[in-house]
Order: structure tokens, then sequence, then C-alpha cells
């Protein structure tokens, strides 16, 4: 009796407090404007402290990296070293620097989408939490940056923009499990989809049951009408230890679908539904999405 | 015998906590997870505090990282209220019983902020969460508080020192 006697303004607080938190989230799902305008603006104001800390403990982040990772690095290293004899060999063979310089040009530049234009962003810091599968780039609105366009390396797709602030941008992965992007069979050029399946996970495709997955196929993005990405994106390809497990009956429905990213509801593609079952087969990623260091922005909308 | 006003100095620690969160926190992984600083904070200041003082640097705290996320603006703040409330309520009986150390309540509140995240998250459609490594994600954020909870509680008196006896003259 005594404890909610006294507890009577603790729980006030609590209740205002929940209720404000509550608010905001409503407000948000909404796409309140006023509160995406304090966002962008604390995250701004926020910025340069955080990447003061950052940069004065990096040597501290490092070290326990260079800890917690130390078998990764050696793997790393060893791969390196491969690389390098790999290039040595190479370079005995070809007797010219010159066309070695040329071919690593070749292989890093973006050979894809080059109608589009680009912004080329550093990535800055990794998810605050294991909760989502998350980088943030240092290009914002003030770079002509929006939220939904396409993020690449020279090798693939790796995301979208999901929050732009003046100088700053979180980039949602493709491995996060929100992600959902349209795709084509490159051989066939089936339709399908691509769902990220959270960090440390294979994203897979879904096609209709009807479609034989073959290890190897290519992925590109589609190109369908009001798709989120420009067409002919590589994605990755479908990789040869996961065959195409038959999954149909429940999941009816499912491809060709349109990027579930529209979500806010702009420009859908209105795709009819057909009522097969689905085959989803695991895919490997053209873009490595580890130790990202550099991204694309194609500034694109559809 | 402080310059800075109570009130002030909790916000200053709260900042500070969260600008080490989000510069420095997120490289540092335990089996391929990271925890959060701000967790443990709020379980300090909930443990010296109480609940009115631990509900509100949750609040505080849970806004500050729903910044730099892309779940709903207002979830980690709704979880983290409830968290330090919690912590407040339970730690001040604990503690008197003295069945409970610092450290079971730090294990307690761990697993309290990942899973009541994952709960609340799924409840309003972030289905996603479900499929994150929770058992990484609860064994660091568990090694992160019982680590950094010890340390957050002299910050969190320096932060309430004035405020202490209001708290305790209300209660």
């Amino acid at each position: 009796m005594n404890f909610f006697q006294r507890g009577g303004r603790h729980r006030f607080v609590l209740v205002l407090l929940l209720l404000t938190a509550v608010t905001f989230m409503t407000l948000d799902g909404r796409d309140f404007g006023p509160l995406a305008s304090v966002k962008t603006g604390a995250t701004t104001v926020f910025s340069p402290f955080k990447k003061a800390v950052g940069w004065a403990l990096s040597p501290v982040s490092n070290a326990w990296r260079g800890v917690t990772s130390y078998s990764k690095l050696e793997e790393e290293n060893a791969e390196l070293k491969r690389r390098i004899d790999e290039l040595e060999g190479q370079q005995i063979r070809e007797a010219s620097a010159e066309e070695i310089l040329a071919n690593f040009l070749r292989d890093a530049e973006i050979d894809f989408a080059q109608d589009i234009p680009q912004v080329t962003a550093r990535v800055i810091s990794g998810p605050p939490t294991t909760f989502e599968a998350t980088v943030v780039i240092d290009k914002g609105s003030k770079h002509g940056l929006k939220p939904g366009m396409a993020v690449v390396t020279g090798t693939g797709l790796v995301g979208r923009l999901e929050q732009v602030s003046a100088n700053e941008s979180i980039v949602l992965l493709i491995s996060d499990a929100r992600m959902q992007v349209a795709t084509r069979i490159g051989s066939t050029q089936v339709l399908g989809r691509v769902e990220g399946r959270g960090a440390n996970h294979q994203p897979v495709v879904e096609v209709a049951s009807d479609v034989v997955l073959r290890p190897g196929d290519l992925l590109l993005t589609s190109g369908l009408t009001g798709s989120l990405y420009p067409p002919g994106l590589p994605i990755g390809h479908i990789t040869s230890g996961a065959g195409a497990s038959a999954n149909t009956g429940d999941e009816q429905n499912a491809p060709p679908a349109d990027d579930d990213s529209a979500d806010d509801g702009d420009e859908i593609s209105v795709v009819p539904l057909q009522p097969v079952g689905v085959v989803s087969a695991k895919i490997e990623l053209a873009a490595s999405l580890d130790r990202l260091s550099f991204l694309t922005v194609l500034l694109w909308t559809p | 015998m402080y310059l800075i006003a109570p009130r002030a100095r909790l916000a200053l620690s709260v900042l500070l906590a969260a600008v080490l969160e989000l510069g420095v926190t997120n490289s540092v992984t335990i089996w391929g997870a990271t925890g959060s600083i701000l967790v443990p904070y709020t379980i300090a200041v909930a443990i010296v505090g109480g609940p009115e003082h631990g509900a509100i640097v949750g609040f505080a705290s849970g806004l500050i990282i729903d910044l730099y996320t892309t779940t709903p603006f207002g979830l980690t703040a709704l979880v983290y209220t409830i968290l330090g409330y919690v912590i407040g309520v339970g730690a001040a009986s604990l503690v008197r019983s003295g069945g409970f150390g610092t450290l079971g309540i730090a294990v307690v509140g761990s697993l309290f902020a990942v899973w009541g995240f994952v709960l609340v998250g799924v409840l309003v459609g972030q289905d996603h969460l479900l499929h994150t490594p929770l058992l990484a994600i609860s064994v660091a954020q568990i090694v992160f508080s019982v680590v950094l909870v010890p340390l957050g509680l002299p910050v969190a008196r320096w932060a309430l020192v004035e405020s202490i006896g209001s708290f305790r003259s209300r209660g």
C-alpha cells in the first residue's frame, strides 16, 4: 500500500514518457514531416561529436577488432598473399605495368548504370545495434541523396538509402530481413524476388514453382515499372550448394513481385497475383558486404 | 559543491555515453554482435536514482539510439523507459532484501532490454527482428552490462548526488 502511495509521481512520469514514445512511433509511422526534420537536425548536430570520439578512440576499437577477429585477419592475410602471388604471376606474364593498371581500373570501376549520375561515399560506421544490417555513409541530402536510392559497389547492388540527413545517410543492406528486390534471372528473363534473411544469412531468391532454378544463374534487378532500382544491376547468382528447394503451397503469389521497399506506398506497379506456389534458392551476392569502405549511390528514382 | 546542476550532469553523462556508444561500440563485437553502453548506464542510474530517474534516462538514451536506427522512432525509447523503471523498482526491493547483486541486476536488465525490444518491435510490425542473431546479441549485451554497470554506478552517483536525497526523502 505504501509503495503505491509514494510511487504515484514515478508512475505519472512513466506513463508520460511511454505516451510520448508511442506518439513518436505513431508520427514516424505516418511520415510526419516535422518529426523527420527534428530527427535530421538532431543527427546533423550530433554527428561531429560522434565522429570526433570515434576518431579519438579508434586505436582502442582497432585493437579490440584485432583481438576478436584474429582468425579472420589471418584468413584475409592469407588471401591477400595469394592475390599478390597471382598478380605477380600475371605481371610476369603480361610484362607490362600499364596493362596491369588498366586491368585494375577496369575491375574497380562500375560498368553498369553508367548513364545514371553517381555519388561515391565513404562508409563511416556500421549499425549501432546488431538488430539491423545497415551502414552509415558520409554523404547526405546536401549531395543530392534521397531515401530509396540504390547503393552499389563495382560488383553489384549493396542496398538502398533508408534515412538521409544533411551529411550522412543510413544504407539498408540487401542482407537485412526487410529487403526485397524484384529480380530477373539473366539467362531466362524470368521474374522473381530476392529477399534478405538477416545478417550472417544468405539471401534467397523466390520464383514461381514451375521455374527451374539453376546454380550459377545470374540475378539482375528487374526494371519493372515503379521498381526502386534501375534495371540491370547485378544482385548475385544462385549458389550450387543450396539448390532449388521446393517450397510450394503456403507461400502463394510471391513472384513476380515488386520491391517491398516502396513501403511509402508511392508508385508501386500492380502485378496480378497468380495462385501458384514458389520455389526458393539461396544466392551469393555479387557485392561482398564484409568490410565495406566506399559505396556508390545511384542518383536515380523511379 | 558541484558547479553543474544535477539535471545538467545527468544530461551530460547520457550524452557522453551516447557519443561513446555511437562512435566506438559498434566496432566492439563479441561473438559477432555488439551491445549497448546506454543499457548498462540506464541500469546504473535506475539502481542509484530509482525508477523515475531510470525511466527518464532510459527514455533519453532510447531516443538517441532511435536517431541512428531504421526501426520506428520511439521504439527503443519505449523499451528503455520500461527498463529503467522496472530496474529502479526492482533494484530498490532486491538490494534491500540482499538477495541479488548488482551483476544479477545487470544480467536481468540486459535480457529485458534485448528481448523486450524484440517483443515490442514484433508487436509493431518489425518482424525482421526475429531474423537477427538474438543469442549472440543477448550474450554481447550481458557482457557489456556486467562490465559497465559497476563502472556506471559512480558516474550515476556523481550525476544524481543532490537528486538522490530528494528521491530518498520521497521514498
